[in-house]
């Protein structure tokens, strides 16, 4: 074919310039560490390698998250292992308390510790983290939870049922705390026969002890009426004998079936863990009293009213005793509700554990791939340079020798 | 012997031409368009040589392939040249949404883990101005590029006009030098107009025809004339319709310039057709995704926000403020001039599109006389896109559509006004997604303005018996119309929500154990144990309250639950987790016509990631369409060296040998005198 001189020239000066721009593709790879300078590189990669950037980013925040949330739950630990050990210690002294050898004297000594355990707890219910907030209250973290009210004697809670969560995986959320409601407030008192009194007969002093605690939580449960306060009420009525018999009714109506049985009045009556007793001439007679209406109360309350009870002086007596018993229930309930939460919170910390490996999984996956799509093969990518550098030197080599050729040279 | 001399001398004139020719095409070796010229002698029936005729050697198939390719290829130069710079844009990670987007979602999330902290809010202001100003960097280079567009288009116009005239009067010297004096040859002529061709070519994709005396007459692609005979010729011109800011090319009629025609963008060809395709095609469909990421995620953003309750306190509000845009009149309306503007209706980002729309108003195809305006979603070449018509019927002006007032509930997330009616038949183009990334502004600074908390707090009451529980609630409407007050408050607060039995709940304005309370409303039976949406099932008033609850587990008779303001709720991050996951969420309109089976929505990370995928694809394409066409325009350019370049050791040997043949020829001469001396000699 014939050739131009002109289009030799351009021949020769386009593979330069082309093995050139390939050249600097080859560097430009290498020196960014990337096989995707810009999108249009491989379009599909390039979103792929965006959807995975996204990915480990927000596993990434993530992670930040969890460890936040372990904070979180360490702190609620610290406090609550706290409040066990005061509350167990309490136990200890209530049970003590209760010994009747005890003088007035002893028992005032027992309430100043009771005092200082109640502030200790106070002060654990009150814990703030390190920003300030209170850790109990809730939504409310910046007014102070447990607040003693003067006027009612308790310690009332000014916080809400609110909890912090937060967003460890892109599908679990978990509580990095427990509201002071669930935790504290929500203990129940003793519940008790209330307001025994002799409604017909001649007898004197009526009292219903509790004498099977549990039984008798499980009577009152499945009994309870709250929208009827009257069929709250039991008759215990007295037959006078021999042999003297007794019928428990409900409200003025017998029971299904009837409970009926012999009365001693030495024993008094056995009736679902209550014992019903009446002195004087009570059969025939009748004895009536109420289911007490279920009520809550906190453990800093409950100190409160132990502490008072034992500061009062006046000795050994029934309703001295009856607040060590209620004092021993709450204090009780409060242990076990401490170990819900303490079980709830080593849960949590597991299930954070476990999420937080996971996501590490995950992320290393997706760097993989990220890598595999974005990042280059060192070997390959030098391999590359060297490869376009020799075709450069071959380009510029050849140009030289075509463009040197000239038959005007030749002819003289 | 006269003879003799005869020869020599044409053969010495011969030669000498040959000479000249040589020396010719040796001066115009670097000559631009300039073909090889060779000199056709024959042989006189009278002795020696006769007819010696400069000719040009060329192919005129070479050329028109040439002319082929140089416009195929200079189509997809232009084309990469341009989407590269938008490529390499969306490469850098300084400049990528994406990771604006990460911080701003991660900065969400730091202030969720510590809600009442106003240094982890202050970020999330911070990175919410660094996104801002991401999609304003990003718009603000395309928009740049958009300009380049309309002045190299008005420079590209120019020299393709320069060459228009250029070839006529070249057309119209070679028909003259023709015909006055038909020794004088137009050879250069030729080649300066098939330069001029090429040049053409170059910029705008034509097609030649060769008239009778010579002339060449350009078409362009779709068929118009460019160059006429007689030196008559069309120029094009730019302008700018409905939108001045947007030129487009079109053709002036010399015979009667009040008639134009409009030019197709993709039909145009060559340099000129590179620029307008990458417009229509890569920048301007890029720059409307920009618009609808950035509108689509303030207000997906502003709306949750203003479910929650700030660190004042208060109802949160708008972070964001959307732009309004107006509609551009297209010139042939009629008038008179009205307002027609569009916003995006809050809470419908999730409807947005990314598309341009033509409104006209009653239009004669399809019939819709009376008081109709028709929106019709325009594609990237700006063809309706089928099914996405919508007839809007004005009862009274000025008019407001949205999706509350749209059949089928949908305009595609806009909030359409028309003050005044135009003439029927009047058409504006409505480009929403066009300039929004970049006029989007944030509303507030503070750091107080984010709503972490949610705006209720729902609680059991400690004396219930039963073990039920109320859920935490959900918010639906925290504006006009709920039970919200502004600037942050519920006109009933706290509500008391009684478990009556029976699977039924009563809903009280105050505590029902203390006497006086108001009923505002009963739920009746529930189905056992789903005690689901308490306010929605109780009826109205309270199911437009603005939100809602369940109670769980087994209330018993007489249970009390209690809903309230959650006045100093700070330590609150229900909001913030929802803000925090709007990241995941499919907020954002893929298509805009589907079927309701189709997936069409996708996530604001994804929308982006499609967008660059998207830019880089049509690069990715173009280029390697230039490459390909590279490779036939250098095949087309050595096909036509081989025959019309010069070889410059070709023309060396020719003169060494032409230099030969003119001695020879002086020889004949000095022989023929030589002879006739002899001659002369012999006689004395």
């Amino acid at each position: 074919m014939r050739l131009s001189t002109n289009q030799m020239f351009n021949q020769g000066v386009k593979s330069i310039l082309d093995t050139q721009g390939r050249l600097s593709r080859a560097q430009d790879k290498l020196t960014n560490q990337t096989k995707l300078l810009t999108p249009s590189d491989d379009p599909a990669a390039t979103a792929q390698v965006m959807r995975l950037n996204e990915r480990i980013e927000l596993t990434k925040q993530y992670e930040t998250n969890g460890t936040i949330l372990q904070n979180h739950l360490n702190g609620e630990e610290v406090a609550m292992n706290g409040i066990k050990t005061a509350v167990d210690r309490a136990k200890v002294l209530i049970i003590q308390a209760g010994s009747g050898s005890l003088t007035d004297s002893d028992r005032v000594g027992i309430s100043f510790e009771i005092r200082s355990i109640r502030d200790e707890v106070v002060d654990l219910m009150n814990s703030q983290n390190a920003n300030g907030d209170y850790i109990f209250a809730g939504f409310q973290s910046n007014i102070q939870p447990f607040q003693f009210n003067q006027a009612t004697q308790v310690f009332d809670y000014l916080g809400d049922e609110g909890e912090l969560k937060l967003q460890i995986s892109s599908s679990v959320k978990l509580s990095a705390g427990d509201n002071g409601k669930r935790l504290f407030e929500d203990v129940d008192t003793r519940l008790q026969a209330v307001n025994a009194t002799v409604s017909a007969g001649a007898g004197i002093n009526p009292a219903v002890i509790v004498d099977n605690q549990g039984q008798y939580d499980e009577f009152h449960q499945q009994n309870y009426d709250t929208v009827t306060p009257a069929n709250n009420v039991y008759n215990a009525v007295l037959s006078a004998g021999p042999p003297s018999t007794y019928e428990i009714r409900n409200n003025g109506a017998a029971m299904t079936p009837a409970v009926t049985g012999p009365y001693n009045p030495g024993s008094g009556i056995d009736f679902q863990g209550l014992n019903i007793q009446v002195a004087g001439t009570g059969a025939p007679g009748q004895v009536d009293f109420t289911l007490s209406t279920p009520s809550k109360k906190n453990i800093a309350t409950t100190l409160n009213d132990l502490f008072e009870a034992l500061n009062n002086g006046g000795g050994f007596t029934p309703q001295l005793k009856s607040d060590l018993r209620d004092a021993l229930t709450q204090t009780t309930n409060t242990a076990n509700q401490i170990a819900t939460v303490q079980a709830s919170l080593g849960g949590r910390l597991n299930v954070v554990d476990s999420v937080l490996d996971s996501n590490l999984e995950i992320n290393h996956a997706n760097q993989k791939t990220r890598s595999e799509l974005a990042e280059i093969d060192y070997a390959e990518a030098v391999t590359e340079l060297m490869k376009e550098e020799s075709a450069l030197e071959a380009a510029q080599a050849t140009f030289g020798r075509v463009s040197r050729l000239s038959l005007f040279d030749f002819i003289r | 012997m006269a003879d003799m001399l005869q020869i020599g001398v044409s053969g010495i004139f011969a030669s000498s031409q040959l000479l000249e020719t040589a020396g010719h095409n040796i001066a115009n070796v670097n000559t631009p368009g300039h073909v090889v010229e060779r000199v056709e002698q024959r042989a006189s029936p009278f002795g020696g040589v006769e007819g010696s005729e400069v000719t040009r050697v060329v192919s005129e198939f070479a050329l028109r392939q040439m002319r082929r390719d140089t416009a195929n290829h200079s189509f997809f130069e232009q084309f990469v040249t341009e989407a590269v710079r938008v490529d390499t844009l969306f490469a850098g990670t300084a400049n990528s949404i994406a990771t604006s987007m990460d911080g701003f979602f991660q900065r969400l999330q730091g202030a969720s883990d510590d809600p009442s902290s106003i240094s982890a809010r202050q970020l999330v202001i911070s990175e919410a101005e660094g996104l801002l100003g991401t999609f304003n960097t990003l718009n603000g280079l395309v928009l740049d590029q958009a300009t380049t567009i309309n002045e190299q288009l008005d420079i590209f116009t120019n020299e393709t006009n320069t060459l228009i005239q250029n070839i006529a009067r070249l057309n119209k010297s070679i028909t003259g030098l023709g015909i006055a004096n038909a020794s004088a040859s137009p050879n250069a002529l030729m080649s300066e107009r098939d330069e001029s061709l090429r040049e053409l070519s170059e910029l705008i994709e034509i097609n030649t025809l060769d008239g009778r005396q010579g002339e060449k007459l350009v078409f362009l692609n779709t068929g118009q004339s460019l160059v006429l005979k007689d030196g008559d010729f069309n120029l094009l011109s730019v302008n700018g319709d409905p939108d001045p800011n947007r030129k487009d090319l079109q053709l002036n009629l010399s015979t009667n310039s009040n008639l134009t025609f409009g030019m197709e963008a993709n039909k145009v060809g060559a340099k000129i057709g590179g620029l307008l395709s990458f417009r229509q095609n890569v920048l301007e469909p890029t720059q409307n995704r920009l618009g609808q990421l950035a509108m689509a995620l303030s207000d997906a953003f502003n709306e949750q926000n203003k479910l929650g309750m700030d660190a004042d306190g208060e109802i949160g509000g708008n972070m964001f403020a959307l732009p309004s845009f107006a509609a551009s009149a297209f010139r042939a309306n009629a008038g008179p001039a009205i307002n027609l503007t569009a916003t995006v209706e809050p809470g419908k980002g999730a409807d947005l599109t990314s598309s341009d729309f033509r409104i006209t108003y009653n239009p004669t195809t399809p019939a819709l006389p009376g008081n109709n305006l028709y929106v019709e979603a325009l594609d990237e070449q700006g063809v309706t896109i089928p099914g996405s018509e919508i007839a809007l019927n004005i009862t009274g002006f000025p008019a407001t559509f949205d999706s509350t007032n749209t059949p089928g509930g949908n305009l595609f997330g806009l909030s359409i006004t028309i003050d005044a009616p135009p003439t029927d038949n009047d058409k504006f183009l409505l480009k929403p997604a066009g300039e929004a990334a970049s006029t989007i502004e944030l509303l507030s600074v503070r750091p107080e303005d984010i709503a972490l908390a949610g705006p209720i707090r729902t609680e059991a009451e400690l004396t219930n018996v039963g073990n039920a529980l109320i859920t935490e609630g959900t918010i639906s409407n925290t504006g006009v119309g709920s039970n919200f007050t502004a600037p942050g408050g519920l006109t009933n607060d706290p509500i008391f929500v009684r478990y009556a039995g029976g699977n039924d709940f009563t809903i009280y304005d105050s505590d029902p154990r203390l006497g006086g309370a108001t009923i505002l409303g009963t739920t009746g039976a529930l189905p056992a144990g789903q005690f689901n949406n308490i306010m929605a099932s109780a009826g109205a008033p309270t199911d437009a309250f603005g939100y809602d609850f369940n109670i769980l587990g087994t209330p018993a008779t007489g249970d009390i639950f209690t809903v309230q303001y959650n006045t100093s709720g700070f330590n609150d991050n229900r909001n913030g987790l929802k803000l925090a996951a709007l990241q995941s969420d499919d907020l954002m309109r893929k298509n805009v016509v589907s079927t309701a089976a189709a997936d069409n929505t996708l996530t604001f990370h994804e929308a982006y990631a499609r967008l660059v995928s998207v830019v880089g694809e049509k690069t990715a394409q173009a280029r390697s369409s230039e490459t390909a066409f590279e490779a036939l325009l250098d095949q087309s350019t050595a096909w036509r060296e081989s025959i019309s370049g010069v070889n410059l050791d070709e023309e060396a040997a020719n003169l060494v040998r032409f230099q030969q043949a003119y001695s020879a020829a002086a020889r004949i001469i000095s022989v023929a005198q030589q002879t006739f001396e002899t001659l002369l000699g012999a006689v004395r």
